[in-house]
């Protein structure tokens, strides 16, 4: 993938028949093709290593091979969660975005250096959490950052964790810039035309992204950089975790809003049909933006702390986040259908058969969504206040986000990846058997790792722990045994990391692959009902962000001036403030 | 509701043109029997999307007897 | 006569794989409690044998077309 793109380009250029077509994307915007990969090769890598310790922990915590000590495992912890999380899902988004804002807009963004400014914050950002959170393994070097995903307080880490995490939101926020100005580009040589729909996924996306991060923005720049540096007293907890998950919630949709992105616009086209409704399209992503923010305090559902009532505004919000996946299930599966049926399928059930599963890209998209329609179940069970009570802080809730960022987005990426990767470096997929066996097999070794852990949650079994054991009490599995649940969950993670092995081996043989990329020339097929059939209202972006900022601030502004009224901002009572600030507070006050 | 009325003129309107000004297929050149969007019945979708509703009405039964009957009952409030 | 393709039987496989996870689970609900884990998979595997030798015998429709 670092190949220089000249070189690329040259591939077939001697052989008519072969060389790359002038309309495929690689030839038409060749910056921005080499932005996409660095964006991938930074994903790639973060997978890799995330992976890894996913693997690790499955097998620890499962007592099956031990190969660190206890100790360790938390910082394993917070790198399976940081790298894939936040660097390979956020990366991976970076660089489809970027090559579908492009694509739609037909144009490439309006300068090379702002493009590659981003890329390079996102980047120093990911070394600084990243390597703080490594040092963690190394006794000489007197920096970690064991804080887990969820970096709230009281659980401190090193400055430099959180100031590469301000960093790299820094650079998504540079990046969202980057493409509205591609879009205002366009929009001034199109005054009248609806917006693309790859690009007007974006552009919500990244309006849901602006006002979710403030939480986290505020959270880490206003109270965890300055007391990590000493410089402040410890913040309040529940203000940390409530600023945490006013992030925390939105961020799984910045997951997921790319997966639905190839869903909506890819998936179509590789099942040999169109997509069934534009407009159904544009109401799920403005559905998204609205409903995504205020629903955070579903997290928070044992807080002591946040009134009952609070917990049941943000229950509703949550099960109204439900219709838009709904909406999802309903226009993806025809749009499937529709691809299945102009290629002869028939009946109620049998155009299943026409469809083409030897597809790797097809084949993981589809299982990933199946998975992800299990864990909407899952997920509406942690979204119900009294049931969640049942499953919170069990091994239940990385069995349900292994169902929906560890399959529906990371499988959708990986299949997304045997698509798109050809087409941003010209080079043809090495093996599509050999992905196809590997789209599958993750299916296979998440089904056993996830529905043990489900079971395991509703025997009571803790996440996060490295000894998940207690003496004098056993658990009490609904169905089968405690053991058999435990070699389920480590023999899946297992199948899981062989076929992460394979996918990494295929991708880094494509790029080494000197056999030019086929079918680059056909292109997304516009949907059955398109955009002039949806009302234009839907495009009125402003309005929509007008609206969720409103709903955010209903949702939030009576819990947290609670919270602050109730505990403070910081612990015991503090009304604290660094000495230099001191005079001047107590002059404007 | 435009692309409805030109379509009830020809059905074949409903369909795509072929390529864009850009001279990219828009279309799969295989795709021999192209559907339009009025000839498309999404039954199939429907079928499956039942299936779907039907399992999560059993587990949510299912949820029942872990939440209530399996444990004590969690109380709220 | 036909048989089905090895993209076929690696999806019909892995479809089968769920199945036999939670088959206990919904015996649980018609009252059979101690169905064991082990005898589901094995249960299941005899219906993967079974079908590589319907295929083997039976005319397979859509084999061709891209399944």
């Amino acid at each position: 993938m670092s190949t220089p793109t000249e070189s690329i380009l040259n591939i077939g250029r001697t052989d008519d028949e072969t060389a790359l077509p002038a309309e495929s994307f690689i030839v038409k915007y060749p910056t921005v093709a080499r932005v996409v990969r660095v964006c991938f090769a930074y994903a790639f890598v973060a997978l890799a290593v995330g992976g890894l310790f996913g693997v690790i922990q499955a097998l620890h915590r499962t007592n099956v091979i031990r190969v660190i000590d206890s100790a360790d495992y938390y910082t394993l912890l917070t790198a399976h969660g940081v790298f894939l999380a936040i660097v390979f899902t956020i990366f991976f988004l970076a660089g489809v975005f970027a090559w579908a804002n492009t694509r739609s807009l037909e144009r490439p963004p309006l300068n090379p250096r702002f493009t590659w400014l981003w890329v390079g914050t996102m980047s120093a950002g990911t070394l600084l959490s990243g390597g703080s959170i490594l040092a963690g393994l190394v006794a000489e070097i007197d920096v970690s950052a064991d804080v887990l995903f969820t970096f709230y307080a009281p659980l401190q880490a090193h400055p430099l964790f959180y100031i590469g995490l301000a960093l790299f939101v820094v650079g998504t926020w540079l990046a969202g810039i980057d493409w509205f100005r591609q879009y205002l580009d366009w929009r001034a040589d199109n005054p009248d035309e609806r917006i693309p729909l790859q690009s007007f996924m974006v552009l919500t996306t990244m309006l849901m992204w602006y006002l979710s991060t403030l939480g986290v923005a505020i959270e880490v720049v206003v109270f965890l950089i300055p007391w990590s540096l000493g410089l402040m007293p410890a913040p309040t907890p529940l203000l940390t975790r409530t600023l945490f998950w006013f992030f925390g919630h939105p961020v799984v949709y910045f997951w997921l809003m790319p997966a639905y992105l190839m869903w909506y616009t890819v998936l179509p086209k590789l099942s040999g049909g169109r997509l069934f409704s534009d407009p159904l399209a544009r109401v799920v992503f403005v559905l998204f933006l609205l409903l995504s923010t205020p629903v955070g305090i579903h997290h928070q559902y044992l807080d002591p702390g946040i009134a009952e009532g609070f917990k049941f505004i943000a229950m509703t919000n949550t099960m109204f986040l439900l219709l838009p996946s709904l909406l999802t299930a309903f226009t993806v599966v025809a749009s499937v259908e529709h691809g299945a049926r102009q290629n002869g399928g028939e009946g109620y059930f049998g155009w299943l058969t026409a469809l083409p599963w030897r597809d790797p890209a097809f084949t993981g998209m589809m299982l990933a969504g199946l998975m992800f329609a299990a864990g909407g179940f899952s997920g509406m069970v942690n979204a119900g206040m009294n049931i969640n009570y049942l499953v919170h802080n069990t091994i239940w809730v990385p069995g349900h986000f292994h169902l929906t960022v560890g399959t529906a987005v990371a499988l959708t990426f990986m299949a997304a990846a045997y698509w798109l990767v050809p087409r941003v470096t010209g080079r043809a997929l090495y093996s599509r058997p050999i992905g196809l066996f590997q789209v599958v097999l993750w299916f296979i070794g998440m089904t056993f790792m996830s529905a043990a852990m489900h079971r395991g949650g509703l025997a009571g079994i803790p996440r996060r722990t490295a000894e998940p054991e207690y003496s004098k009490f056993t658990f009490e599995a609904v169905v089968g045994t405690i053991s058999s649940l435990r070699l389920q969950i480590a023999f899946g993670g297992v199948l899981l990391f062989v076929s992460l092995v394979i996918f990494l081996a295929n991708i880094a043989l494509t790029a080494a692959n000197n056999e030019p990329a086929t079918g680059l020339k056909t292109d997304l097929p516009p949907a059955l009902s398109g955009p002039e059939q949806s009302p234009q209202v839907l495009d009125e972006l402003k309005l929509w962000a007008i609206i969720a900022i409103v709903l955010v601030i209903l949702a939030y502004s009576l819990p947290l001036w609670s919270i602050i009224n109730g505990a403070g901002f910081y612990q015991d009572g503090i009304t604290a403030s660094p000495q230099v600030v001191q005079p001047v507070l107590e002059v404007l006050i | 509701m435009v692309e409805a009325e030109a379509g009830s003129e020809t059905p074949a309107d409903v369909q795509a043109p072929d390529a864009y000004a850009d001279g990219t297929l828009v279309r799969d050149p295989e795709v021999e029997n192209p559907l339009g969007q009025e000839d498309f019945d999404p039954k199939g979708t429907l079928a499956l999307l039942l299936v779907y509703f039907i399992i999560l009405t059993l587990m949510w039964t299912f949820m029942y007897y872990v939440e209530f009957l399996g444990n004590g009952p969690t109380v709220i409030g | 006569m036909s048989r089905l393709s090895p993209a076929a039987l690696l999806l019909i496989g892995a479809a089968l794989v769920p199945i036999a996870i939670e088959f206990p689970v919904i015996l649980t609900f018609v009252g059979i409690r101690n169905f064991s884990f082990g005898l589901s998979f094995a249960l299941f595997g005899l219906v993967f044998l079974a079908i590589l030798v319907w295929s083997e015998v039976a005319d397979v429709i859509g084999s061709s077309a891209g399944s």
